[in-house]
């Protein structure tokens, strides 16, 4: 309460208390001691935005010191050299107290440019995340469409050699137009499932359906895991899921990026089990999602979320850092634990219920 | 071991490998489909025929597969398929002695023109190998004697230097001449040479 109204006021209050202190130090003997609370006018007047507030409330708060002298010569016996350094005692706290607010000031400045600098740098570097993580879908897209592209092609020409006269294959060719028609749908399953991704690309808010995120970009991995020789298990809470509001795409870049790794983690190690597990938990105030891979684990788990740590030898380092940032924007907490047989991610993120909006 | 040609299908996509399977049968051929490049290698016995390779699997990719056979010795022609094939890939498969690279999608004429090139090259390669092998077999049973003057009917002598060389009748020189033609189953000296060339 106090505080909104110093910071909406400061300059009113400052000036307000300047004239009760000068109204009080004229009325009464107090030497030196009447002068004190002309610094915390300065120090009000240093909080308003303007810079040249504090100085010219500084400057007035010294002119009265002075003037006050003037006006009420020292009552008593105290000679005039005591008021004399009295006064300029007062001047010397005025002055000390502005010089000191100044300083404070400037920092204040320079620590919310910097601060600015940085916010801005996360976003360039998330926009680029982005654009990276585009490159690698269209690649995988690219040979997840091919497939069955190759075997449309093929079987609709099967199909038509079947279909010349005087071939009596009427099953061979029911076979093939049944798989063209089997693999167009796949095709257009692939396409679907980009379209779905696709849809929003600025940052939205919307109802987020955590099982339907990790089922897509699960799909959109698939190509890249089986290339691999991974297997992604999926171990899904029912649905549906409590709705958790957000960024449907960053979510899935976070899931994207997880789940690469993971894969990534499983190459590297080269023998052993080749499995990642995706499971999602429905909790009553949060929603869990945990990735658990076989590959070669983590040495510093208390480092991968730095930005520009990373032990790949291509690897920016930045893909975790910005996944527990879109994580946390979004209210939730994101950790890694590094477990006898590989590594295990997890982030949480809050359930919009009815009852706690 | 079937003497007839095989044309083997490894390919890691269900799909693709049924649509390749049905394609190679078009040609009258048995196709054999695999969906690694591990279990072709545990089926496959250097039976004739030609190899439809993908590139991109998981595990042994085509073209460690490629390099296998070929390390090994194993000549099968391999018509190799890639879903996007850059140049790097195709030099190497190339390299490796592959009939051709098919880019994915691709037509059935295609694919049935290579497969066909691809067994009768296989067909004529086992040919001139079975040639040389028994051209091999009928040198081997020629004793060191008989394998001296065949040396010096490859070099052109006559029957008379190779008599004064060997210090033979001239007659002796022709008996032996006569026995090795037999031996080696040449009916002219021109013949003879062919066969010392082909291996």
């Amino acid at each position: 309460m106090i505080r909104r109204l110093l910071a909406a006021h400061p300059l009113g209050l400052s000036l307000a208390l300047v004239l009760v202190v000068f109204l009080v130090d004229l009325s009464l003997p107090l030497g030196v001691a009447s002068a004190v609370p002309y610094t915390f006018a300065v120090l009000l007047a240093l909080s308003a935005r303007p810079g040249w507030f504090g100085p010219a409330v500084a400057g007035l708060c010294g002119v009265l010191t002075i003037a006050k002298m003037e006006l009420v010569p020292e009552r008593g016996s105290t000679e005039m050299w005591k008021v004399i350094v009295n006064r300029c005692l007062a001047l010397f706290a005025i002055s000390m107290t502005l010089l000191l607010g100044m300083l404070r000031r400037q920092a204040t400045a320079e620590r919310a440019r910097a601060e600015e600098r940085v916010a801005e740098h996360q976003a360039d570097l998330a926009h680029m995340g982005r654009l990276s993580l585009l490159g690698q879908l269209a690649a995988g897209l690219a040979h997840e469409l091919n497939q069955p592209l190759a075997a449309v092609c093929l079987q609709a020409d099967i199909a038509a050699r079947l279909a010349e006269p005087g071939t009596p294959v009427r099953q061979e060719l029911a076979g093939a137009l049944s798989e063209i028609t089997e693999q167009s749908s796949r095709a257009a399953e692939i396409v679907r499932s980009i379209r779905r991704m696709a849809r929003r690309t600025d940052p939205g808010c919307d109802p987020i359906d955590l099982n339907e995120a990790v089922r897509t970009v699960a799909r959109l991995l698939d190509w890249h895991a089986h290339r691999s020789g991974v297997v992604v298990e999926l171990h899904l809470a029912n649905d549906p899921v409590g709705p958790t509001f957000g960024d449907r795409v960053q979510i899935e870049q976070v899931l994207f990026n997880l789940i690469q790794n993971a894969i990534e983690a499983i190459v590297e190690r080269g023998d052993g089990p080749r499995t990642i597990t995706i499971d999602t938990v429905d909790g009553r105030d949060v929603l869990i999602v945990t990735v658990r891979d076989t590959g070669i684990g983590i040495k510093n788990p208390e480092r991968v979320f730095e930005r520009f740590y990373t032990t790949k030898p291509s690897g920016m380092g930045m893909g975790l850092a910005i996944s527990r940032s879109i994580i946390e924007a979004h209210g939730g907490t994101m950790r890694a634990v590094s477990v006898a047989d590989g590594a295990v991610f997890s982030f949480t993120l809050p359930v919009a219920r009815k009852e706690n909006p | 071991m079937s003497l007839e040609p095989t044309i083997f299908v490894v390919d890691d996509d269900e799909a693709v490998r049924r649509a390749l399977t049905s394609a190679g049968a078009l040609l009258g051929h048995p196709v054999r489909g695999f969906a690694s490049a591990a279990e072709f290698l545990t089926a496959y016995d250097t039976q004739p025929g030609c190899l439809v390779l993908d590139i991109k699997m998981p595990g042994m990719t085509g073209l460690e597969l490629q390099r296998k056979l070929a390390d090994d010795g194993v000549a099968i022609p391999i018509v190799m398929i890639s879903g996007h094939a850059d140049v790097r890939i195709a030099v190497e498969a190339m390299t490796l002695g592959a009939v051709t690279l098919l880019e994915k999608p691709f037509r059935l004429d295609e694919l049935l023109a290579h497969l066909r090139r691809a067994v009768e090259k296989d067909r004529t390669e086992r040919e001139t190998r079975n040639k040389a092998a028994d051209i091999d077999a009928r040198l081997a049973a020629l004793t060191p004697k008989e394998r001296e003057v065949l040396d010096m009917i490859a070099a052109g002598k006559t029957n008379r230097a190779m008599a004064e060389e060997l210090q033979l009748s001239v007659r002796a020189v022709e008996d032996r001449r006569a026995r090795l033609m037999k031996k080696v189953g040449a009916h002219s000296v021109a013949e003879l040479v062919r066969l010392l060339g082909t291996p």
